[in-house]
């Protein structure tokens, strides 16, 4: 046997999964950090394909030939071109980001939307084409889901923050804004406390969920007729983690598997500070794939560090009730602890602590006092948008969910 | 119910429940009384087709040497009598998927499934289906009247609390493939799915937390499931051609499928399917748990990937050109034209060339074709 061994050259900010293809086709993959230092591969002498897929999403391979003696391989990181898209499945995914942002003080519709019947300036194609990409977007979604914002107006976005009383506060949407073609990407920065966007069109609102402290808004909206058709997105500012998302979302289930400890586990360090909704996204993952080792102490951290966050006492529930020998009344009062703190970031933390709850309800042995949690948790379940990563729910204010909130009365023929 | 092959002597074995449910007495154009509100749904072609294809696939081409097939039971509806072929035994005839035999066969899977933790259980459903909270599978007899007391949902069951549920499955491997629309409608404001049966109610204590189960979605919640009427639907034959071909991956001196690599095989399949033209978009998802790793099937010999080669040479190739993958001194597998070249090969390390007459006139650098699928550049 030989040894490839393969030297980190980039930064701390970075990390990768690298694959190692051997001619039969067989692939070894092993997580590759600055911290954990070179990776080591015991190979039979002969040529390998080496793939690199990065934490942002980039993909990097070479061929690699291994001598009797061993070889060893300086791996960068890609340093041109925009990170790989990681292609999701959602048709209405916005297009890229763009970075360049103004800051707005006025997030009404007039500020910052074009309609889209403006005329469009001659030779402007590029303009005219992606309008027509933002609207075939939304047509496919309204085909495929029918779950878009229906309205009588443009939407206009609004912030909400849940109050430590449990009530709902408007809050003043001071943030980066950048209107694109068909919409507006808004860019924000929100701290202690569970926060939900509103997107309002009319009667019709939809809320949802920030799914980090730095989070980008993407809203995009045509007209047809007398209504306006909008589709909201929310994602993190965090590349790694968004690529992370991406390849659960396309089903690469052993490279997030291989990537999700390196990528979170600073995330996880940084989190009692700094990013806990995004530890508790990646905390979903290991609990997804069973891995709770790597979870460590992490959930009653979360739970006991940032008493605003629902996810966190979700997930250390479900730690417990996977746990080899199961603690049931410690998992009991988290889940309850949980549906108190209002709904989770995620909607698999809905989704958890509605069948944390369902278990407990469904108890043959003992009587669990959890009907008012289950009445409460699906008061938002039948209004929720299952398809978003982020929670994401029609209504009529933060506290009353409603599914038929999508749609606007007036588009209804109610009024 | 409807065991159409059962084998006493495999254990641990693969035990697959089919169901296929193309005709519904109550909805649009089903032969009964029809429902109130059928929410717009109506009769299916595809899945008594989708349904027949997938047991047959599974009795005649699955093969697990760790837990080889044992038990093959099928209810389809469908207003004309189908029969399943069973090798070595000729032709079966199956019950219709009303829920009362839906349940049973259930019922009876599971207990033929918790007799060994290394048992593999197979669940696949093709039908229509309602969203809210939960995923409801409708039967065949969904909407029929009486009941006491009446009970809209009475012959559907809930999906989710039914997976959910199988958590008390001592099986570690299980595979869930639901073949089905989950659409949300506002005729549905007041459905959570709390009403609607479980096949199998989920319990807090003596649950198996090491099982894999991971659920392959046709599509994404809120969303459309296609197919052509009376053909196999998109899903379906998405879902055969990944498992006999490249949701694998190599392990060992083996190609072998399982839960970690048939997900991405099969969303690139369909994916590449929803480009082409006149193709609605389909969207599929997979989710469920995922603890480690569970296999499906062995193929016996390399599996089949496709191939999608284009050209960044600076002039158009000639239309005479083709593209060769050639491995050692053989030319294995040719595609004609300038491309782009679409062609599914066996996964190896080849050389791609771009050839015209017998001259090369363009080079893939990478070569190394391997699943789930290969993407080129020939310069």
């Amino acid at each position: 046997m030989s040894e490839l061994r393969v030297e980190p050259l980039f930064g701390p900010d970075e990390s990768a999964v690298v694959q190692l293809v051997d001619e039969q086709l067989s692939v070894v993959q092993k997580a590759l950090t600055v911290d954990s230092g070179p990776a080591r591969f015991d190979v039979d002498e002969g040529s390998y394909l080496m793939r690199a897929l990065w934490s942002d999403g980039r993909r990097t391979q070479q061929v690699v030939e291994v001598a009797s003696t061993g070889a060893a391989v300086q791996l960068d990181a890609p340093s041109d071109g925009p990170p790989a898209e990681i292609s999701t499945l959602d048709p209405t995914a916005p297009e890229a980001i763009i970075e360049s942002a103004t800051r707005h003080s006025d997030l009404s519709a007039d500020a910052l939307w074009q309609p889209q019947s403006a005329p469009q300036r001659a030779g402007d194609t590029a303009t005219t084409e992606a309008h027509d990409a933002t609207r075939e977007q939304i047509e496919r979604a309204l085909e495929v889901t029918g779950m878009v914002l229906q309205g009588p107006e443009a939407p206009t976005p609004s912030l909400w923050r849940r109050a430590d009383s449990g009530t709902w506060e408007a809050q003043p949407l001071d943030a980066d804004a950048e209107t694109v073609p068909g919409g507006v990407d808004v860019r924000l920065s929100v701290g202690d406390a569970l926060h939900l966007v509103e997107v309002r069109s009319g009667a019709a609102r939809q809320y949802l969920a920030l799914p980090a402290e730095q989070s980008i808004v993407s809203i995009r909206s045509f007209a047809a007729g007398s209504a306006f058709y909008t589709s909201t997105d929310v994602r993190t500012a965090d590349d790694d983690v968004e690529a992370l998302r991406g390849y659960i979302q396309n089903g690469e289930l052993a490279v997030a598997r291989t990537l999700a400890p390196e990528v979170m586990a600073e995330r996880f360090l940084r989190s009692k500070v700094a990013a806990p909704r995004i530890a508790a996204l990646g905390a979903y993952f290991l609990l997804r794939v069973g891995d709770l080792e790597r979870l460590h102490n992490w959930p009653d951290n979360l739970t006991r560090w940032k008493t605003w966050l629902p996810d966190g006492p979700v997930i250390a529930a479900w730690q417990r009730l996977q746990a080899d020998q199961p603690d049931y009344d410690e998992a009991y009062e988290l889940l309850l602890e949980a549906a108190r703190r209002g709904p989770p970031v995620y909607t698999e933390g809905v989704r958890l602590l509605k069948n944390g709850l369902d278990l407990f309800a469904n108890d043959d042995e003992e009587e669990w006092a959890v009907a008012d949690a289950v009445a409460e948790i699906d008061r938002y379940g039948k209004a929720m948008n299952w398809g978003k990563s982020e929670t994401a729910f029609f209504g009529d204010a933060p506290h009353r969910p409603r599914l038929g909130a999508r749609l606007s009365q007036r588009l209804l023929g109610y009024s | 119910m409807t065991v159409v092959f059962e084998r006493d002597d495999v254990q641990p074995g693969t035990h697959v429940l089919a169901i296929g449910i193309g005709l519904y007495d109550h909805l649009i154009g089903g032969p009964e009384t029809m429902l109130d509100n059928p929410f717009g749904l109506g009769q299916l072609g595809s899945p008594p087709i989708s349904a027949k294809r997938f047991a047959e696939w599974m009795l005649t081409d699955l093969h697990n040497p760790a837990a080889e097939l044992a038990s093959v039971d099928v209810l389809i509806s469908s207003p004309d009598q189908v029969t399943i072929d069973v090798p070595g035994e000729g032709s079966k005839q199956v019950a219709p998927a009303t829920l009362a035999n839906i349940q049973e066969a259930f019922d009876g899977w599971l207990a033929r499934v918790n007799t060994d933790n290394g048992n593999v259980a197979v669940f696949y459903h093709c039908g229509h289906g309602l969203e809210s909270t939960d995923l409801a599978l409708l039967a065949q007899d969904f909407g029929a009247p009486g009941g006491d007391p009446p009970r809209l949902w009475r012959n559907a069951y809930n999906f989710h609390r039914t997976h959910l549920g199988l958590r008390r499955c001592i099986a570690d491997g299980q595979f869930f493939f639901v073949d089905a629309c989950r659409q949300v409608s506002a005729d549905l404001l007041e459905f959570d799915g709390g009403d609607v049966t479980s096949l199998i109610e989920p319990k807090l204590r003596r649950t198996n937390t090491d099982r894999n189960a991971p659920i392959f979605y046709a599509s994404a919640r809120d969303s459309k499931a296609f197919a052509k009427t009376d053909e196999v639907s998109r899903f379906t034959a998405a879902l055969l051609t990944s498992i006999e071909g490249n949701g694998a991956d190599r392990v060992g001196a083996q190609w072998k499928v399982s839960n970690e690599s048939l997900p991405s095989a099969v969303l690139k399949r369909i994916q590449r399917g929803n480009a082409q033209p006149d193709v609605p978009v389909q969207i599929p998802t997979c989710d469920g748990e995922y603890s480690s790793t569970s296999f499906l099937h062995v193929l016996d010999g390399a599996p089949s990937v496709p191939v999608f080669v284009g050209s960044a040479a600076a002039q158009a190739f000639p239309q005479s050109a083709r593209l060769e993958f050639r491995r050692g001194q053989g030319v294995v597998a040719t595609s004609p034209g300038p491309g782009p070249w679409e062609l599914e090969v066996a996964a190896a390390v080849y050389d791609i060339l771009a050839v015209d007459d017998a001259d090369v006139i363009g080079t893939d650098a990478n070569g190394w074709v391997m699943p789930a699928e290969y993407e080129g550049t020939v310069a």
